[in-house]
């Protein structure tokens, strides 16, 4: 699993020039916008994402082929797409925390906020983009990609009726109810989609190696 | 252990295709080329060899063991394909610094070495490389484990015949162990002609035969008249084909022939010669 991982990197490295084009660009607009939390969600889902997408440049070039002729098995090949992804998304987090470190610290729970958007954003990635990209056709890369996005946007979706709720209710009290991030809602969800991932992790690698390799 | 390779009934059913109670084994010592028309089996034969095809039935074993349920096989597995393999940003300096990870007994000075002799260069990216030199890049990087088995699917293919002479060269050094062994598929049947100990015929999924050099040596094609025919001994032919003019002939024993019936004209049978005529023949022994 080490030379797998090492590609990987490898590969990742090898396209650091516009990795580093896009995030300067996406880090400007979000300052220009005074939105500096944004940048650690972002990070996290954009770095986390080219270990996703390294599936695709495999079926490209016919690594995904090539691997099985290794003393790897299929399933561990597929596990290491997980750990790849998890550990590109880690340092995302702590390259767009330092980012957000040196461009102007926001306030804590914005912070906390962008995080945990990220956070659940990058879980529903790994937990569908992974198995997605590995058993779909090659021509729905794109397709599998926006599909992987769902659960997470769901979570945001139901978030986001919340805040609304609590908004309302907010107004209503005319003060006697606080209004909140409902952070306490964010981490549930967070947990839930960690758990859907973890779940795919040891699941989606046992399946998918009993398919045929396309 | 004398088999590198055995499979036994192996059945895979596709929407269109499959291939039915396939049987192969290569010894070790021996070179087996497995040959076809297109779509006819061969590279999925190998595909479910890798585990790239999950098999339906049957068991693949390399080396005694199950390469199904045990890839840790696959480190005595050298496998070079017609495709690519690598992303065209890595050089082979990158793909070395992979390799020695995912293969515990990878030489890098091997690979370095096998690449300075054919000239392949080791610092530039693929995507600068010629056809020629990526294959010639896939077969080290299938070498440089120092594999005992070596799974070729049309890696000829495309090829100037300098390279192809260049790429022979080097199975036949492979082979110089008698450990060793390679099972290779490919439409250049001169290139089969001239390195394999054994030919396996595939069509429309199922293998309809087998031939040992020895057997392929002495067959031979006579190009008979009707009357001719009539003379000649049924458990010399294997194949007929007619034509307007004149029968063509596969006789299973060529000296035999010729010791028999003087005066009848017969020349060795090409690989392709024994193909059509099999396949297409009107009677087999």
């Amino acid at each position: 699993m080490k030379g797998l991982l090492k590609k990987d990197f490898f590969l990742v490295l090898k396209s650091w020039p516009i990795m580093l084009g896009i995030f300067v660009l996406a880090t400007a607009i979000m300052v220009f916008l005074n939105a500096t939390a944004g940048i650690l969600s972002f990070t996290a889902i954009f770095f986390l994402m080219q270990g996703v997408a390294s599936i695709i440049t495999d079926r490209m070039c016919g690594w995904n082929l090539y691997q099985t002729t290794f003393p790897v098995s299929r399933s561990k090949a597929i596990m290491e797409k997980y750990l790849f992804s998890l550990v590109c998304g880690v340092i995302g987090l702590v390259i767009g925390f330092l980012t957000c470190l040196c461009v102007g610290w926001p306030d804590q729970e914005s912070l906390l906020v962008s995080g945990l958007i990220g956070g659940i954003l990058s879980f529903s990635a790994m937990a569908a983009g992974i198995p997605l990209l590995i058993a779909l056709p090659k021509s729905t890369f794109a397709a599998a990609i926006s599909a992987s996005f769902i659960p997470g946007a769901v979570c945001i979706v139901l978030w986001n009726q919340a805040l609304n709720r609590q908004s309302a209710l907010a107004a209503a009290s005319q003060g006697a109810i606080a209004f909140t991030m409902r952070t306490d809602l964010l981490w549930s969800l967070l947990a839930i989609m960690a758990g859907l991932c973890l779940i795919s992790w040891l699941v989606m690698p046992w399946l998918l190696s009993r398919k045929d390799q396309r | 252990m004398t088999e590198a390779l055995k499979i036994e009934h192996l059945n895979k059913q596709f929407k269109h295709f499959a291939l039915q109670e396939i049987n192969l084994t290569v010894k070790k010592g021996m070179v087996v080329g497995l040959i076809g028309e297109n779509g006819s089996g061969k590279s999925t034969t190998l595909r479910c060899v890798v585990n790239q095809d999950v098999p339906d039935d049957g068991t693949i074993t390399i080396f005694g063991q199950n390469a199904q349920t045990d890839p840790d096989i696959h480190k005595k597995l050298g496998v070079v394909s017609d495709g690519s393999c690598f992303p065209d940003v890595f050089s082979a300096q990158t793909i070395s610094r992979i390799m020695k990870d995912i293969f515990p007994q990878w030489e890098e000075e091997y690979f370095f070495g096998f690449l300075k002799r054919f000239s392949v260069p080791a610092d530039q990216p693929l995507r600068q490389f010629s056809k020629g030199m990526k294959a010639k890049l896939r077969i080290a990087c299938a070498l440089a484990h120092h594999p005992d088995l070596l799974l070729l699917d049309e890696a000829t293919e495309g090829l100037d015949p300098v390279v192809r002479e260049e790429i022979l060269d080097l199975l036949q050094e492979f082979m110089e162990s008698d450990d060793h062994a390679i099972l290779m598929t490919s439409h250049i049947s001169s290139d089969l002609e001239r390195i394999a100990d054994q030919i396996a015929y595939i069509q429309d999924g199922k293998i309809r035969f087998e031939l040992t050099r020895e057997q392929i040596d002495r067959l031979g094609i006579a190009q008979l008249a009707r009357e001719q025919m009539e003379f000649i001994d049924p458990a010399l032919v294997m194949a007929v084909r007619r034509q307007p003019l004149h029968t063509e002939t596969l006789i299973t024993d060529r000296f035999e022939f010729k010791k028999r019936y003087p005066d009848y004209a017969i020349s060795p049978a090409s690989l392709d010669e024994i193909i059509v005529m099999i396949s297409k023949g009107e009677k087999q022994g």
